[in-house]
């Protein structure tokens, strides 16, 4: 069980997130929605120790994380929002650097690399620098990057961005099996749809504050409302989007 | 002016003016915020240079005015005049290196100018106004002032050629051999985008940007012992060879010197100018006519290499997560265009220092033959210090100039308090193993020559003072190289400049004559072995004291970006 207790994050006495508290077991896939700027990305930040909460609690299995941040990293693995990778290294070079700052051993390590690169079609330009791959082939290197420790938790940060159609078939049947084998997955994301149909739950944050928290059904009886999507909308008073759209269009026209 | 500069002009001028500012933003070049200030710093360096031999020879030609003939005045100024247009050209030759990336509309030009309303004549049109106007400026700085003050300077009773005559053929000389360089660098690069496949085109053409700046630094120091008199007094046929001659030739007939060897000359350069500029402009219209097609052809996929420094290096280290930042350390010392600039600029410096040692002491005559022999000794014994010296310095530096700091999160997300002192150890054997060991085993066979078996005890010695160096230069040293950039230099450029000389010579030219003081005498080698020890033990201590206690330092995102993008106002 992976459990955070009203964590806040404070900029220079400005609100990141505030009294952030959830929970994820084992086999879950967590939904983390919520629109830009709500504090998403900063949650992920905390917990994958890229930066510190100014307050609250992590715990996974009962402990608390901060007692030994580098013990839990060790069970977690991390995609980014964006693929910010070492762009002159290739991407056999990059799992590798991956797997031996996990501490894999060498022989193992260079199996489970070059299976990965298989798997995920990546194999051929194995030894091209991950400057010439695509914003997919790029998503790929993270997705094998963060599989390649066997992680227990998951977390997500915009996983599909850039993936063409058969890989994000693929990637959304791999994580059902993932949660199925019992791992823990923090599934962050703006395609509401991919939530809905992955996720047994959703915790639902608007500027900074987790505003519901539910099984996606729970959301949309408590609401009667027919969709996540509509559900997201009321909570997170998102203006008439069809006048900004006008709007929008009369700028662009303006002289 | 102001206003005019502010005001939106025509898609050609506003392209020169985005490829003028990147002149100054470029891989070779510091921050973009420091236009105003980097621009008057190299038009102020380039007009002081240019001033450095007028203000040097000025007293000897009131010495040569008031001799009883006037032959050696004109041998004097025909020499220096050779010699200021040899400074001139390898100034201009250092600029065209450094802009080397910057000659030509590149693929990233391509990408980002593409889809904006521009034609393709638009764009080569702003390029080429840009290199024209900062050309212009580096040339006009170089050559006019000088043009104008070393006629005045050299002016005495010998002298009976006017003024104005002077100053005009010296400017056309020196203008015309700075154009001609100019030229000659872009033709070289066209030819190199014309007759490469892109694939081969960025290596081959980065490659010729370090061996040149490499040869323009082993240049540099050597040119007070550019044999000119010899050249000139002796109108040496060499003369023919050397492009810079072929301008002072012209210069010469300008000036009214007529002999066959100045009128071959002056006709060289009558020629070489316009086959350059013709030249330059072939390639660069092939480069507009295949633009698009150079700019789109993709990367071949590629195969495993052969050569595989990183791993080879990496293997020293136990630990995986030693290992990852050893083999990290190389790729991207290997890889990062940047970095190898700023380390070849730096380590040349050294080499430049060696090469003028060899050159100093295989012309000096003032030397006797066994002074000349422990010269040499000394030479040799300082070469491995002095090279590792630099290269430690240079590779310093550039652990600093990071890789991409948005993808740093992985060695953040990867940090472990365990793994952290078996990853700073592996910065420090991958610094000595490039910058320690590859100098000492380069030189074994010059020391071996030299000394014969004491070579053995001297290269120990070198080690010693190596394996010192490096724990004195790591000291305070906390972060995984290429993760985090420095905001502003730690200390002032002269500062720095003092401290490392002081450092070279304790380290270099004091350790070397102990070295050779010590072989085959065992008082002042087990004082040497002592001193030494000393010292390592004491940097050793100074440098382990934290070491891997605290965080590893990272450049980090700072909150006021995301403040100003006021995300988090309630």
């Amino acid at each position: 069980m992976l459990e955070l207790r009203q964590l806040t994050k404070l900029y220079r006495g400005l609100p990141g997130v505030r009294n952030v508290s959830l929970r994820l077991a084992p086999g879950e896939i967590l939904g983390y929605v919520g629109p830009n700027g709500s504090g998403k990305s900063t949650t992920i930040k905390m917990l994958t120790g890229l930066i510190n909460p100014t307050s609250g609690h992590m715990f996974y299995r009962g402990q608390d994380v901060a007692k030994d941040f580098a013990g839990f990293k060790r069970h977690v693995g991390y995609i980014p929002e964006e693929p910010h990778l070492y762009a002159h290294l290739s991407g056999l070079e990059y799992l590798t650097l991956v797997g031996r700052l996990r501490g894999l051993e060498a022989r193992l390590l260079a199996k489970k690399a070059d299976a990965f690169l298989h798997l995920l079609d990546l194999h051929e330009s194995r030894f091209s620098p991950i400057a010439s791959y695509s914003k997919g082939m790029r998503q790929r290197v993270l997705i094998a990057a963060a599989l390649l420790a066997d992680p227990e938790v998951i977390i997500l940060d915009e996983p599909f961005s850039g993936l063409d159609v058969n890989a994000a078939l693929l990637f959304r049947r791999l994580l059902i099996e993932l949660a199925a084998s019992g791992r823990m997955i923090l599934f962050s994301s703006h395609v509401l749809e991919v939530v809905e149909k992955l996720c047994s739950q959703v915790v639902i944050l608007y500027r900074g504050e987790v505003v519901a928290q539910d099984s996606i059904a729970g959301l949309r009886d408590l609401l009667s409302l027919p969709s996540l999507v509509e559900v997201f909308a009321q909570l997170t008073n998102q203006q008439d989007q069809e006048a900004r759209a006008r709007e929008i269009v009369q700028v662009m026209a303006s002289r | 002016m102001k206003g005019w500069l502010e005001r939106t002009h025509a898609p050609t001028l506003e392209l020169a003016r985005h490829f003028f500012l990147g002149l100054f933003r470029s891989e070779s070049f510091a921050g973009e915020e420091s236009f105003t200030p980097l621009f008057v710093q190299i038009l102020g360096l380039l007009i002081a240079a240019s001033w450095y031999i007028p203000v040097q020879v000025f007293g000897r030609y009131v010495q040569l005015n008031a001799l009883p003939d006037g032959d050696l005045y004109h041998l004097a100024y025909s020499m220096d005049t050779l010699w200021m247009m040899l400074v001139m050209s390898v100034l201009i030759a250092l600029i065209a290196v450094f802009q080397w990336p910057s000659l030509f509309p590149s693929q990233r030009d391509h990408f980002i100018l593409s889809p904006l309303p521009l034609t393709r004549r638009q764009i080569f049109g702003g390029k080429i106004l840009a290199l024209l106007v900062f050309f212009a400026l580096c040339i006009a700085a170089i050559t006019f002032l000088s043009s104008q003050v070393f006629p005045m300077i050299t002016y005495g009773r010998w002298e009976t050629r006017p003024y104005l005559l002077r100053v005009a053929a010296l400017l056309t000389g020196s203008t015309s051999c700075a154009i001609f360089m100019l030229l000659a660098a872009i033709a070289l690069q066209g030819l190199l985008l014309a007759l490469l496949p892109v694939r081969w085109f960025r290596a081959t053409s980065f490659s010729i940007q370090i061996v040149m700046l490499l040869l323009i630094l082993c240049a540099a120091p050597v040119l007070p012992y550019f044999p000119t008199r010899q050249l000139v007094e002796g109108r040496s046929h060499w003369l023919n060879l050397i492009p810079t001659a072929w301008f002072w030739g012209w210069n010469e007939q300008l000036l009214g010197t007529s002999n066959g060897l100045i009128a071959g000359l002056a006709l060289r350069a009558k020629i070489a100018l316009p086959a350059a500029a013709v030249l330059a402009t072939t390639t660069y219209l092939v480069s507009y006519l295949r633009y698009t097609r150079q700019a789109m052809e993709s990367t071949k996929k590629l195969r495993r290499p052969v050569f595989a420094p990183a791993e080879w290096v990496s293997c020293i280290c136990a630990v995986p997560q030693a290992q990852a930042v050893s083999s990290f350390v190389v790729n991207t010392l290997l890889r990062g265009r940047r970095q190898k600039l700023m380390f070849f600029l730096i380590a040349g410096v050294g080499f430049a220092l060696v090469i003028e040692n060899s050159v100093y002491l295989a012309l000096s005559g003032i030397y006797r033959p066994r002074e000349l022999s422990g010269a040499i000794r000394s030479a040799v014994l300082s070469l491995p210090l002095t090279l590792s010296f630099f290269a430690m310095v240079a590779l310093r530096r550039v652990f600093r100039m990071p890789a991409d700091l948005p993808a740093n999160w992985l060695f953040r997300f990867h940090e472990s308090r365990n793994a952290r002192p078996a990853q700073l150890n592996a910065v420090l054997t991958t610094f000595l193993m490039l910058c320690g060991a590859v100098p000492l085993i380069l030189s074994v066979p010059v020391e071996w020559v030299m000394f014969g078996a004491q070579a053995i005890v001297a290269i120990a010695c070198q080690a010693a003072l190596i394996l010192t160096l490096a724990q004195y230069l790591l000291i305070d040293w906390r972060s995984i190289p290429f993760t985090f950039a420095e905001s502003a230099p730690r200390r002032q450029l002269v500062h720095s400049l003092t401290l490392h000389f002081v450092e070279l010579s304790i380290y270099s030219f004091i350790g070397a004559a102990w070295i050779d003081s010590a072989l085959g005498q065992w008082r002042p080698l087990l004082t040497f072995l002592a001193a030494v020890t000393l010292t390592f033990a004491f940097c050793y201590r100074r440098r382990t004291q934290e070491w891997g206690n605290e965080p590893l330092d990272f450049a980090e995102t700072p909150p006021a970006v995301l403040e100003s993008l006021n995300l988090f106002t309630p």
